[in-house]
């Protein structure tokens, strides 16, 4: 019943903050055009917030229920989730310094 | 910052005593007229134009004395910038005290610190506001006629040098100090003095509300740092290489000219000898008048402006160093920001004016086949 | 080119603003780890674009637009100094006539010498016009001193007494 209550306002707080994020990505959106970052760069970074978001409220409802194992296994499941997402990036640099030597 | 300072303070002690010699006792004639150099008196800077009151580019000239009376002159301004930058710094210290003394009264309660805090910082960043303003200021004005100057000094001292027989060296040297110049100009006024103000928003911003942010101050300061670094360090090498490379062309052409002199009669050879000596002559004393006097200009332009700099730079520093045993960290953070943005705004008038002066030697110096 | 170093500037503090929010807003962890790496290789992007994306061809007309500038004035100033030149021999050739004209019992009134450019690229005294009125036998040996010692031959020696000019 805890564990329920707890996921409940977890998820509660996640969903009023969610327009409080969508301000801070359209502020970063701004920045990134008039700074001339590619979209792309913006997005992974943007996914990667809400993936580790994900993970670190996954890990702890695991620890709330008492699941320390499991809860390593999310954090550990939300960085490379977070790994594979910036694989386009990864690429791009590797490119880009193959194209320099 | 002190080490910056030093080492422009003694770039100009070791100015003064080159060996900027009396121009030789012959008539400059109209050499004046084919060299412009006429031109050179009307287009000095206003700020200059005090300073060197009775100066003129002459035969008479007296390099050591002309610069002695200008930093005398300027020395003699130093009480009012000291006053009007000194008003500045306490200020700041003065709003920095009674934060931490109202801080010191609400110690147990950290919100109201913070507050308080918040309060210090915005009234540190309004009361600095109209000075850092003028800093940042004079270093534009400054870059701005050392800019304007080096226009017109420049082609008279390549021209000289030219007719004295380093016609490549002088126009290699001539371009590559003519373009960097415009470069560092342009960089200034459109990056690097944007940037100050950038770095003091971030610094500000920084201290009101702490986080990473001081991270971005910091790679801005050092941004600006590294693209001074970059153009001077480029003017150098690439004035000294294209130097060398037209030097061995000028010492090539002497000595093909030379060569054609010795087929003509001894008689019309040594005329022809004669007639470029006295050319050569008469344009080397007008050079080295030209370029001493160019070399005054620049230090009448950048003397009071660097004393305001390096003053209120040091006053700002003073004000951060007394302000840190009894405020909080952010706010004797902010201060030193504060003079670090000083220091940028010198060190970018302190690169302009030391490239116009390397510029001047090199190409007044430019000598065949050196 | 300005404009190209100014957009990478501000691209780089771009990056850096939008790096610093997201890793303020990523929660301690693990993830913060992977989430700081991801914000890392944004930054090499950035400061690498310049590399990339530089147009060296519009570089290097710009430096040659200061060469062209420099070339011209010196070439200017080597003109001018080439006149005075030729000025000069040719006044001092004309005093070096007079002064043999005098020697040989005078009667030279005027003497104007023209000078010419060489192949080798110096200026000699190439022809003279001579005014007076000299005893033949002294007109002779200047002639012959005017080859001998300027080389100027006896073709370009052009004489005219008082009354003809």
């Amino acid at each position: 019943m805890a564990l329920l209550i707890a996921v409940a306002s977890g998820c509660l707080a996640l969903y009023f903050v969610l327009d409080v994020v969508g301000s801070i990505t359209e502020f970063l959106e701004d920045v990134a055009a008039s700074a001339g970052v590619s979209n792309a760069v913006l997005s992974v970074l943007v996914r990667s917030l809400g993936v580790a978001i994900m993970a670190k409220l996954a890990s702890d409802i695991c620890k709330d229920s008492g699941m320390a194992t499991a809860s390593t296994g999310a954090e550990l499941a939300g960085s490379a989730a977070i790994l594979y997402i910036a694989l386009p990036i990864m690429r791009t640099v590797f490119q880009m310094i193959k194209g320099l030597i | 910052m002190r080490k910056k300072i030093l080492k422009i303070f003694m770039i100009f002690a070791i100015l003064t005593v080159l060996p900027f010699s009396y121009a030789a006792a012959s008539e400059i004639g109209d050499e004046n007229e084919y060299l412009d150099v006429d031109e050179l008196e009307k287009n000095v800077p206003e700020s200059a134009a005090d300073m060197l009151e009775g100066v003129d580019i002459d035969e008479n000239l007296n390099t050591g004395g002309a610069i002695g009376t200008i930093i005398g002159k300027a020395v003699g301004q130093l009480g009012k910038i000291i006053r009007s930058t000194a008003t500045g710094a306490v200020g700041v210290l003065a709003a920095a005290a009674l934060c931490s003394i109202a801080t010191g009264i609400y110690s147990q309660n950290s919100r109201i610190s913070d507050v308080i805090n918040l309060v210090g910082v915005a009234i540190i960043s309004i009361s600095s506001i109209s000075g850092i303003n003028s800093l940042v200021s004079v270093a534009s004005d400054t870059i701005n006629e050392t800019g304007a100057f080096s226009k017109i000094l420049l082609p008279v001292l390549a021209s000289a040098s030219a007719i004295t027989g380093s016609a490549a060296a002088s126009a290699a040297k001539y371009a590559a100090s003519v373009m960097f110049i415009d470069l560092l100009i342009t960089v200034g006024e459109r990056i690097v003095l944007p940037l100050i103000y950038m770095y003091l928003g971030v610094s500000v911003a920084s201290a009101a509300f702490g986080g990473s942010i001081g991270g971005i101050a910091k790679l801005i300061a050092k941004t600006v740092k590294l693209i001074l670094m970059a153009i001077a360090i480029a003017f150098t090498i690439y004035l000294t290489v294209t130097g060398l490379v037209a030097s061995s062309a000028d010492a090539a052409t002497v000595k093909v000219t030379k060569t054609a002199i010795s087929t003509f009669l001894p008689v019309v050879g040594s005329l022809i000898s004669d007639a470029a000596d006295a050319v050569a002559s008469g344009v080397s004393v007008v050079k080295s008048a030209a370029g001493a006097f160019g070399v005054l200009v620049v230090i009448a332009v950048c003397a009071v402006p660097f004393l305001r700099l390096a003053i209120g730079c040091l006053m700002y520093r003073a004000a951060a160093a007394l302000s840190e045993p009894v405020s909080d960290g952010r706010i004797s953070g902010l201060i030193e920001s504060i003079s670090n943005a000083c220091g940028m705004a010198l060190g970018l008038a302190g690169t302009c004016a030391v490239m116009l002066l390397i510029s001047i030697i090199s190409v007044t110096k430019a000598v065949a086949g050196l | 080119m300005i404009e190209t170093v100014r957009n990478w500037i501000l691209c780089i503090i771009g990056t850096a603003l939008i790096c610093s929010a997201v890793t303020a807003l990523t929660p301690e962890g693990t993830s913060k780890k992977a989430v700081r790496t991801v914000c890392g290789f944004a930054s090499v992007i950035a400061v690498l674009a310049i590399a990339v994306d530089f147009n060296y061809a519009d570089y290097s007309s710009y430096l040659s637009l200061y060469r062209v500038e420099a070339d011209e004035t010196i070439s200017d100033a080597l003109q001018k100094s080439s006149q005075k030149t030729r000025f000069i021999i040719e006044e001092e050739c004309e005093a070096y006539i007079l002064d043999k004209a005098n020697n040989l019992g005078g009667g030279l009134d005027t003497v104007s010498v023209t000078a010419a450019w060489s192949e080798q690229g110096v200026w000699y005294p190439a022809r003279v016009e001579l005014t007076g009125d000299m005893a033949s036998e002294a007109r002779e040996q200047l002639a012959e001193e005017i080859i001998f010692e300027l080389g100027i031959p006896k073709e370009k020696q052009i004489w005219s007494t008082d009354n003809e000019t």
